[in-house]
């Protein structure tokens, strides 16, 4: 392999990585405050594309209906929280799993019912098609911008959970909920916090995927929740940065195979990516970087 | 300061405590003991509001508090410092502090409380930027303490803070207690080390089978006046 070749699959990692990186922490933020799974956070996504479908659509700039699309998904995650979550805060877990479950199915099939239930074009600007050359090394425009907003998004958030006393009060609840409160954080606020954050990075990663796709469809949030939930796995189930590696390892993983494998296995890339997160978690079953809370007895 | 009447509280759908009385007056070390099982830790969360009890009063400096939220009762002045520690081991020894002084949003406030505490345990200014996970039993503990008085509480409520340490550092940790009443603060203090509680604690109940079996002061269960021996057994 050229090493023109090397550098072009390696940023193209790194871009889907990083959309990976935001799926994953946006899962797990939320995972790791309520210790419960949000399924509809795929939907997310998906509600993402659509408001930058209807935009788009309605002669929107593509940067508008995509700031348009993060807020949107901001506000909806914190919507879901009231509705599906919060009247359910003592109930057993088994019941919050069929809520967000029950969300999941309502917005895709409200998408079904009032938009369509084929694949709707989201036109992109030309200028992500492009490639920029450098010699004889090019890369595409489209997997540098996304890396820049991946990185950009990642960069914030770490900043507000390192800096701010919110983001403290996120990672204090991350890793003892009810200590947490004993520190005089309050729930209702923590969880709310973490939804708005999810939900925001949903919003950026599905701004990515869009542009990636160049259509929406209403199941367009199953591939995104499926790869977050794998990049949490391996990156150690609760833990804000262990997933945010899950997701570069699996992106690296999936384009490694897809360079390395011969033609004929390449239908079959994300098998052996997955067969790859099996060895993964066979040698280290708590992930990459575990998760040791304090002695507790 | 606190005074609690026929606290009942269930766990699940197993009653628990049936019915406990206490009080607690300003400046004291209390120190509630008894065999495990006997209730002692749901006394302390349902004091703090982690648990709700099913009946029952719990009166704070004269208001009720019973079912409050933990983070309203820390607010007028009510911290737990949690059975196990339980400190943040992936956030920093820092961190942890600062997690303890959430609620205070005076920052010049935070920065002398913040000093005070480093004055008082050297080693944790020493190690404030390692990660609490990799304290020692007894820093760890320190650090639980030191992250409750971020706080400024006036009740600081402590659930077997000797537990799983060396004699030679629960001497040290009780030490701590008495030091930390001789500032203003009042203790109730949950151990299953009867003896040694005692020897710093102003009055003492026992708890066994969810019911105070015997309370009185410290003296007198030190001199034999009270049987703790037969206080423990309860109803068994």
């Amino acid at each position: 392999m050229t090493p023109e070749l090397l550098t072009q699959q390696f940023i193209n990692a790194l871009s889907l990585g990083s959309i990976y990186a935001l799926l994953a922490l946006g899962l797990a933020m939320v995972f790791s405050v309520l210790g419960m799974l949000n399924f509809a956070f795929g939907e997310l996504v998906t509600v993402t594309g659509y408001v930058m479908f209807w935009l788009v659509a309605a002669q929107t700039s593509f940067v508008t209906a995509a700031i348009a699309g993060v807020l949107f998904a901001t506000l909806a995650s914190m919507l879901i929280e009231q509705i599906a979550f919060r009247p359910l805060r003592r109930a057993p877990f088994v019941t919050l799993l069929f809520s967000s479950f029950a969300v999941a199915v309502i917005i895709q099939n409200l998408i079904r019912q009032l938009v369509s239930p084929r694949p709707q074009g989201v036109p992109v600007p030309n200028v992500f098609d492009e490639v920029w050359r450098f010699g004889t090394f090019q890369v595409g425009v489209l997997p540098m911008i996304t890396l820049g907003v991946g990185l950009v998004s990642l960069g914030l958030l770490a900043a507000f959970l390192q800096r701010t006393s919110w983001g403290l009060a996120i990672r204090a609840a991350a890793l003892d909920f009810e200590v947490a409160r004993l520190m005089g954080i309050r729930a209702n606020r923590v969880i709310a916090l973490a939804f708005a954050i999810s939900g925001f990075l949903a919003g950026v990663a599905g701004v990515l995927w869009v542009a990636r796709r160049g259509t929406v469809t209403p199941d367009m949030g199953f591939v995104p929740i499926l790869k977050a939930f794998i990049a949490v796995v391996i990156g150690g189930l609760g833990n804000l940065w262990g997933a945010v590696l899950g997701g570069f390892v699996l992106a690296f993983l999936e384009i490694g195979l897809e360079v390395l494998l011969p033609n004929e296995f390449r239908p079959f890339t994300e098998a052996f990516a997955l067969i790859a997160v099996v060895i993964i978690l066979y040698v280290r079953p708590q992930g990459l970087i575990s998760t040791q809370s304090g002695e507790r007895v | 300061m606190l005074h609690i009447r026929d606290l009942v509280v269930n766990y699940g759908p197993v009653e628990v405590l049936h019915g406990i009385s206490l009080s607690v007056e300003t400046g004291e070390i209390v120190s509630v003991l008894g065999p495990n099982g006997a209730g002692k830790s749901t006394l302390l969360r349902t004091i703090v509001g982690l648990l709700r009890p099913q009946r029952g009063e719990i009166t704070y400096q004269s208001t009720r508090i019973e079912g409050r939220s933990p983070e309203d009762n820390l607010a007028a002045g009510i911290a737990l410092v949690p059975e196990g520690r339980r400190i943040f081991s992936r956030l920093t020894v820092l961190e942890n502090l600062r997690a303890g002084a959430y609620l205070k949003r005076n920052k010049r406030e935070v920065e002398e409380n913040l000093a005070f505490v480093f004055e008082q345990f050297p080693i944790l200014f020493e190690r404030h930027a390692q990660l609490g996970g990799t304290l020692s039993g007894g820093q760890q503990q320190m650090l639980a303490i030191a992250r409750a008085l971020m706080s400024q509480p006036q009740l600081m409520l402590l659930d077997e803070p000797s537990l799983g340490l060396a004699p030679l550092l629960v001497h040290d940790i009780l030490e701590l207690i008495q030091h930390l009443r001789d500032n203003g603060l009042t203790i109730v203090l949950v151990e299953q080390n009867a003896h040694q509680a005692l020897e710093i604690s102003d009055r003492a109940y026992v708890l066994a089978s969810g019911k105070v079996q015997a309370e009185g002061d410290a003296l007198e269960f030190q001199q034999g006046g009270l049987d703790l021996e037969q206080a423990y057994l309860g109803d068994a």
